[in-house]
């Protein structure tokens, strides 16, 4: 009886779900068309219990077929995965994962709240919650109430990807996985994403996450990890501080203040490892690290500059992106 | 079995207005062409106006067409095999979504034709006939349907009407080929060669109508005589290999979220 795995009675005598074990990827490779296209080539990775994990990489780098071999959709020539232990395609293996497609399709003809109650009842959750809980769901992703006995037909495309999104989440899922959650979405939709992927996290799911919004990954995710051409070509620890160049725009207020940007030039020059531009009002900067970023703020209040703004121009992880391509490009 | 999938089968059927049109001619022609026609005839006043039980098969085609392959075109049955359901858990819902609401249908129709029976004349009012009758279609209803299923399990859309009527098509010109064959054989005095090949076309006739209308003719088998057991095997035999063959297809098939 697989099912009464999913719990072990512990010494108070209590039945207590299973600890995660998380995902391992170990050496998959996946062809298409009969082994002329490769979309995964030997790619192993592990997903952590309790992690969020971001994938990025370009189009065509194979994270779609990934995702869709950890589902169980796609076989994999060769090479395995364990989701808690158990392969893809086991029944106690779907019921621990929830899943959003990157192409989004639907019964046209279901309304939003016929398409989640199917999904509940498919996941095997009981009847007497039903309504609740999609209801709770559908509110989760902020789609209006108003639109929940509308026919699918009828929805916008980020209408869609926050149905799709709650669907992913019916069954009260350990693991998830999305392709592209915020595509199609408006701004308000990108934010309502994030937001519900931080909530989630704190909930303890494990989140593996493609996304080509780098901000998001990096606001979300732990770690992130580098696929390119179907293999991993990187990993990076989000958490961990490293001491690295950055990039700033620093505004004041010109008007409040005498001094000019013959003044401003003066004071940071030496804190600072280059000043790419200085304007009446503005100025982009870069320095070593944080800790010259501290004494260069310092020196401008000190100087007495009406500092209004300073913000990184680019994040940690865009740098990475940029920085692996210019690596390609010289290599 | 489950019954998310089935009532969404049913649903899906009834969301779709041409299926509904065209379950409504289902239903309403063969009242129209037998029933009522035969009414006034001197025939009609003695016997039950019901039409062939073999009918039951059109409403089954009507609702088996593309069961299973729009759900591959439309890419949903990836997200539904992806909740903890087996994939014969799945067909089987399916089977039984097809078979019951064929069923369904086909009594109807029946009971309907019976009713204009009974008004025409009263006598007929507890005649079994109607009994014997129902009960044969949801037989046959269950036994094509079971065919249907895989076919449609076969190929995405509505390209299982496709291959049904490539199925009709093979055989029709097999039999042709084959008449011309022992025509010329008759001629030419090759009789027991010829034979073959007629014999032949008859087998592949008998397997054709056994698949697709699977019919059990109940008088028959209540009677006793043994050899109505075989339709009722042949009848078993199909639907276990039929289900299992469709079983066997979507395991092996990938549905994949990529590009294509
Ligand atoms: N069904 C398919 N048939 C053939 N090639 C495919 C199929 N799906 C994906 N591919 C190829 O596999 C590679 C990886 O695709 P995909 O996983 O969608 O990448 P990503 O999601 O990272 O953009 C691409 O080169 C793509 O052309
Ligand atoms: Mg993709």
């Amino acid at each position: 009886m697989r099912v009464l795995d999913e719990v072990t009675i512990n010494a108070n005598g209590v039945l207590e779900p299973l600890p995660s074990k998380g995902i391992v990827v170990s050496g998959i490779t996946k062809t298409y068309k009969g082994g002329k296209v490769k979309a995964l080539n030997n790619l192993s990775l592990e997903v952590l219990p309790g992690e969020a994990l971001g994938l990025v990489g370009p189009n065509g780098a194979g994270k779609t077929t990934l995702l869709s071999c950890l589902m169980g959709f796609l076989r994999t020539d060769s090479g395995s995965i364990l989701i808690d232990g158990e392969a893809p395609d086991a029944l106690l293996t779907r019921r621990i994962l929830g899943y959003l497609p990157e192409r989004l399709t639907f019964d046209r003809w279901m309304t939003g709240r016929d398409y989640m109650q199917f999904h509940h009842e498919l996941a095997g959750m009981p009847e007497s919650t039903r309504k609740a809980d999609c209801e709770a769901l559908l509110t989760k992703v902020e789609l209006p109430p108003s639109s929940w006995s509308v026919a699918v037909k009828k929805y916008s495309r980020g209408m869609l990807q926050r149905l799709g999104f709650a669907q992913a989440l019916v069954g009260n899922p350990r693991y998830l996985l999305l392709d592209e959650p915020a595509s199609g979405m408006d701004p308000t939709g990108v934010m309502v994403v994030r937001q519900l992927l931080k909530t989630l996290k704190e909930d303890g799911l494990t989140i593996l996450l493609n996304s080509h919004q780098l901000d998001q990954i990096e606001k979300v995710c732990d770690r992130v990890i580098f696929i390119k051409d179907g293999t991993v070509s990187r990993v990076e620890d989000l958490n961990e501080k490293i001491e690295q160049e950055e990039h700033l725009v620093i505004r004041w207020l010109a008007s409040a203040t005498s001094l000019s940007r013959e003044d401003f030039g003066r004071v940071a020059q030496k804190e600072c490892l280059a000043i790419t531009e200085i304007n009446s009002d503005f100025a982009r900067v870069s320095t070593a690290g944080s800790a010259a970023t501290v004494n260069l703020i310092k020196a401008l209040v000190t100087a007495n500059f009406p500092i209004s703004e300073v913000r990184p121009e680019d994040t940690r992880l865009e740098r990475l992106f940029i920085n692996s391509n210019k690596e390609e490009l010289t290599a | 079995m489950n019954r998310a999938v089935c009532i969404t089968t049913w649903r899906e059927f009834k969301a779709n207005k041409v299926r509904v049109i065209l379950l409504t001619l289902l239903f309403l022609g063969p009242i129209v062409m037998f029933t009522l026609q035969r009414c006034g005839s001197p025939e009609g006043l003695n016997r039950d106006l019901l039409s062939h039980p073999l009918m039951a098969s059109f409403f089954t085609l009507l609702w088996a067409s593309g069961v299973i392959g729009r759900e591959v075109q439309n890419g949903t049955i990836a997200l539904v095999l992806a909740r903890p359901i087996t994939i014969a858990n799945y067909v089987i819902s399916k089977w039984f979504a097809v078979g019951f609401a064929a069923s369904l249908c086909a009594l109807e129709a029946v009971f309907c034709e019976h009713i204009i029976s009974a008004v025409n004349c009263p006598s007929l009012l507890w005649a079994p006939e109607v009994l014997a009758n129902g009960f044969e279609r949801v037989i046959l209803c269950f036994g094509t349907a079971a065919f249907l299923v895989l076919l449609s399990s076969l190929v995405s859309g509505l390209k299982d009407l496709a291959l049904l009527a490539g199925f009709g098509f093979v055989f029709v010109l097999y039999n042709a080929f084959a008449h011309t064959v022992y025509a010329m054989a008759v001629s030419t005095a090759h009789i027991l060669d010829s034979n073959f090949a007629l014999q032949c076309g008859r087998m592949i006739e008998n397997l054709f109508v056994a698949i697709l209308f699977p019919y059990v003719p109940l008088s028959v088998f209540l009677s006793g005589n043994l050899f109505a057991y075989g339709p009722v095997i042949s009848l078993l035999t199909l639907i276990t290999c039929c289900l299992s063959f469709s079983i066997w297809v979507l395991t092996h098939r990938e549905f994949s979220y990529a590009a294509d």
